[in-house]
């Protein structure tokens, strides 16, 4: 069985990864599961590079794989034995598999492409891996897109604004859940070798634009000046921003009603926006009945939320340690969100791992 | 500049609203090796940015952005805008910008980072693909031979016949006479020649030549050092470092050569080279000195000995420390701080004033300096050795100085007693004769100083340039001959207050610079007035501050007034009269007696260390 692989995505810097992935390391070691840990950053560092506070440690069992860059080796505590070396570059030096010989910290900072993340993963696969955990970085999420299924994590410093907080991850949630186009029309998209914007006619026929990606007016009027009412669908492969999408819709005058637009992925509709304006451009789109589809989608396990924030102090440019209402925020984002929620730091990793063992259909070694 | 990797093309994007010098210096560098860059302006939206990187096409993107609050999430952000967009794949992306480090760019998902303290030369290399040599690691330093280049021809023929003369007189006069003094010198020279005889010579007969030897020694020591090799007794403020001391400097000496990274002080000048001169009493202290002074780019240091070392007949032996100024002279001492040297840092033992003179030299000759200090004329006048002894000494010196190859300078530190300076260049031209003249070379110190003769004849009411820069072009006039201003530069301009005292050297050293001379030594911000230890920090100050004057100069000059001139012609026939009158005296020995080089009204005072000390053969 090929193992499986799960990313850890935050909507900013501090809001649980680091926890996250450590409950689920803990777990996964108590089970004796053969799990592999990389990240898309630098993890396990004992301070924050930026706020200077305090972070939590990545602890590594006996056994445990990891992929983590050259220079990392000599910074944790465990003794890391190389089983292999690639040629992907960081600047922390070259990327290497490894595997824990002796429980200790360990710091991770892996490939932090998602064509590299894919080398590696196909790397620990053939070195038996059941479960690998890719740990995200502030709040990127396109190397995340080559994993099986994501943790979102989110919290307090993200924005103490709690309706805020469930706002984005009602719109996270809302993307991650847009239906991927039939496997008809995927096969239809893949015969397409330009990574272009290209616009499908009804009669099938194809129209290319030069760009792939669209972000600005200029872009959107490329788009507009070659669309008329026989095109069916428009497939942008790289991104599409927040305000090249309402662009397009007020260009459109009524002409995209009942089409559809299809984007390679969730992310690359997230990454271009803000996600409450984009959540109210969603809503008006299924009010204006215009189908907005993507190619590829990973399931949100659960969502896992931390009321920690660094509170910047003016007077001493300096970060402290602050919290929201815990209580508030779990409640708040439990009643609205149907993907179980779970304050890590209060409950652990037991539920959690649970939710994974059954996606992923984990057994024990 | 040749372009010697493959021309790149690099968008350079400031997403700061400010704070985009860096990156234009970049831009700059990179244009002028030839690749195609395209600066954005500042403060543009990161979805632009991706936009125009599209159209573009670039092979490399370098952004900067000062870390704040947000600012990861924004980076990171791009960073994914990049990877969707197809951008990522074909173009590296380079972060740089305050408080970024490799761990942060790793982080942030960029291929490399380059924050505070980065060298411009690695960020182009990243950006050429090559490997990057950081600066430092660039600084391959060399000793340097501070006579290399001057052939010592004295372009002033009446001088030169009249040195002829003086020195002709000199060495006859030394051609039948000795004194302890060289006696020991010898005597110290078999010691070492014996121990490194070992694997001929058997255990028993080594021993019993040194002891021998070293009775024979004894015989022409002092009282002082007598006492300590017969009964153990050590002068007063004197001890022997413990064994945990020796020990912990031995860590200290290894550890610091691990950590020992170069740094060189000049700017684009290969000259002067800087010294300082250390001898804080502890051998351990001035290690740490030496060590300190190295990491802060000095070139070279001098070894200076207690003063009651140059009035007492002989050496004393083992680790010693003093608890006062001055590091005390033994074989111990002296391998120690060799040890402890950087393969590159010039190494001065002094030897010029004392009635251990020629004994210094077989020393300095034999423990590895590469320089010597040797002035009859400045130990006889201002430094209290009988002036017939360190004639006879010096000259010996001289020749041991010549048969270890050991350039000697001459440092003319009488003018700070009230010499005026031509009597002191005459005096120091004699000596640099008598150099010549045993086959050793020497090297010329006058004094960069406000001196009591310089303030009594306003020769620097309006400035300190003139005169020191008349001293050189003066003495350039005479022969050419390596010159070395001293000891310390700006004497008598510093005060207790470093700022004004690493200020007054640092303009001295841009002087020097601009006059082209091969070295200067420079005290440290607290010397002048310390009457007690020198704080290394203090020693910081001056070497950071010449360093940035350095930088400030350049390879541009500093313009002396008409004066300069006109006062180096008066120095030369100033000099002239002084060498006719040690002729007219018709005895250099006598001239010194009767102050023709220096007198008791100008504030030298013939030595009385060693009278009536010489013998004949």
């Amino acid at each position: 069985m090929p193992s499986k692989v799960l990313g850890i995505l935050g909507t900013s810097k501090n809001t649980g990864k680091t926890t996250t992935i450590s409950a689920l390391l803990e777990k996964a070691n108590n089970k004796n599961l053969s799990v592999g840990i990389t990240s898309i950053g630098y993890d396990g560092e004992d301070i924050d590079n930026i706020t200077g506070l305090p972070k939590p440690r990545i602890f590594a069992k006996k056994g445990t794989l990891v992929v983590t860059a050259k220079n990392c080796l000599k910074s944790g505590v465990s003794q890391i034995k190389t089983l292999k070396e690639t040629e992907i570059s960081t600047p922390l030096g070259k990327i290497i598999i490894g595997e824990v010989m002796e429980d200790g910290l360990v710091i991770i900072a892996g490939p932090n492409k998602g064509e590299e993340i894919s080398i590696v993963i196909d790397k620990l696969e053939k070195l038996g891996n059941k479960l690998i955990l890719v740990d995200g970085a502030i709040n990127r999420i396109v190397p995340l897109m080559n994993t099986d299924a994501l943790i979102l994590t989110t919290g307090a410093a993200r924005n103490i604004n709690i309706d805020f907080l469930v706002k984005e991850i009602q719109c996270i949630c809302n993307l991650f859940g847009l239906p991927e186009i039939d496997k008809k029309d995927l096969m239809n998209l893949k015969s397409i070798y330009q990574k272009v914007v290209t616009l499908i006619q009804e009669d099938n026929s194809k129209r290319f634009l030069t760009i792939n990606s669209l972000i600005n007016l200029p872009d959107v009027l490329k788009l507009t000046s070659n669309f008329d009412d026989k095109t069916n669908s428009i497939f942008i492969p790289g991104i599409l921003t927040e305000f090249a999408l309402k662009e397009l819709i007020k260009k459109s005058k009524g002409l995209l009603k009942s089409k559809s637009i299809i984007v390679s992925n969730p992310a690359n509709l997230l990454i271009g926006s803000n996600p409450i304006p984009l959540f109210d451009i969603l809503f008006e789109m299924k009010k204006l009945e215009i189908k907005l589809k993507v190619i590829k989608t990973l399931p949100i396990l659960a969502i896992t939320i931390n009321p920690f924030y660094p509170l910047y102090r003016y007077g001493n440019n300096k970060y402290e340690s602050a919290w929201v209402d815990r209580d508030k925020l779990y409640n708040k984002i439990r009643s609205i969100i149907s993907i179980p929620v779970i304050d890590i730091v209060r409950e652990g990793g037991n539920n959690l791992f649970d939710i994974i063992k059954k996606e992923f259909n984990l057994s024990q070694k | 500049m040749q372009l010697t990797k493959e021309k790149k093309k690099i968008l350079l994007v400031p997403l700061d609203p400010v704070h985009d010098v860096a990156l234009k210096i970049i831009n700059r560098r990179l244009k002028d090796r030839g690749h195609e860059t395209i600066l954005m302006p500042p403060d543009i939206p990161i979805e632009e940015v991706i936009s125009q990187a599209l159209k573009v096409k670039p092979d490399i993107i370098l952004i900067s952005r000062t870390l704040g609050y947000g600012v990861a999430e924004l980076l990171g952000r791009f960073i994914d805008l990049a990877e969707a967009s197809g951008i990522r794949s074909k173009a590296k992306i380079v972060i740089g910008g305050k408080a970024i480090k490799p761990e942060l760019a790793a982080e942030l998902g960029f291929d490399a980072g380059y924050g505070e303290g980065a060298d411009f030369g690695e960020a182009i290399a990243f950006v050429e693909g090559i490997k990057y040599i950081p600066e430092e690691e660039k600084i391959i330093k060399k000793k340097k031979d501070i006579t290399a280049g001057y052939n010592y021809r004295l372009h002033h023929q009446k001088i030169e016949n009249m040195l002829n003369e003086i020195t002709e007189e000199i060495l006859d006069w030394c051609k039948d006479k000795t004194s302890s003094g060289i006696k020991r010198a010898h005597l110290r020279e078999k010691m070492i020649s014996l121990k490194a005889e070992k694997s001929k010579i058997s255990h028993y007969d080594i021993d019993k030549k040194i002891t021998e030897y070293k009775n024979k020694y004894l015989e022409n020591c002092d009282e002082l050092i007598i006492k300590y090799y017969k009964e153990g007794i050590l002068p007063k403020k004197v001890r022997v470092l413990g064994k945990k001391e020796q020990k912990s400097l031995e860590n200290y000496i290894k550890k610091s050569k691990e950590v020992a990274k170069y740094k060189k002080i000049q700017h684009t000048t290969d000259k002067p080279l800087v010294f300082f001169q250390y001898g804080t009493g502890c051998p351990i202290m001035d290690i740490v000195h030496i060590k300190t002074g190295e990491s802060w780019g000095v070139d070279g240091v001098l070894h200076f000995d207690p003063s009651w070392g140059a009035r007492t007949e002989g050496f004393l032996e083992g680790y010693l420390s003093h608890e006062e100024d001055g590091s005390i002279i033994t074989v111990q001492n002296l391998e120690k701080i060799k040890e402890s040297l950087n393969s590159s840092t010039l190494w001065t033992v002094r030897a010029h004033r004392g009635l251990n003179t020629p004994e210094t030299v077989v020393l300095a000759g034999r423990l590895g300096a590469d320089l010597t200090k040797i002035n009859i004329v400045y130990g006889s006048l201002n430094a209290g050795t009988d002036p017939g002894r360190l004639t006879l000494d010096g000259v010996e010196a001289i020749k041991l100085a010549a048969k270890y190859n050991l350039p000697f300078d001459e440092p003319t530190n009488e003018e700070l007693g009230g010499v005026p300076a031509y009597k002191a260049f005459a005096g120091m031209l004699i000596v640099a004769k008598l150099g010549l003249e045993l086959g050793a070379k020497p090297i010329l110190k006058p004094l960069f100083c406000y001196s009591p003769d310089v303030m009594i004849m306003g020769r620097m009411d309006d400035n300190y340039i003139d005169y020191n820069a008349a001293k050189i072009y003066a003495l350039r006039s005479i022969i050419d001959a390596p010159i070395w201003p001293g000891e310390p530069i700006g004497f008598m301009t510093h005060t207790e207050d470093r700022i004004q005292s690493s200020m007054t050297t640092a303009l001295h050293a841009a002087l020097a610079t601009s006059l082209g001379v091969d070295a200067i030594t420079i005290a440290s911000s607290d010397e002048a007035y310390s009457r007690g230890s020198i704080s290394v920090t203090s020693r910081i100050d001056t070497l950071r501050a010449v360093q940035e004057t350095f930088r400030f100069l350049g390879k541009a000059e500093i313009k002396p007034t008409h004066k300069a001139r006109e006062w180096s012609n008066e120095l030369v026939s100033q000099i002239e009269k002084v060498l006719e009158n040690v002729l007219r005296k018709g005895s250099f020995v006598a001239a010194l007696y009767d102050g023709i080089l220096g007198s008791k009204e100008d504030g030298a005072y013939p030595g009385r260390a060693g009278k009536n000390t010489i013998f004949s053969k």
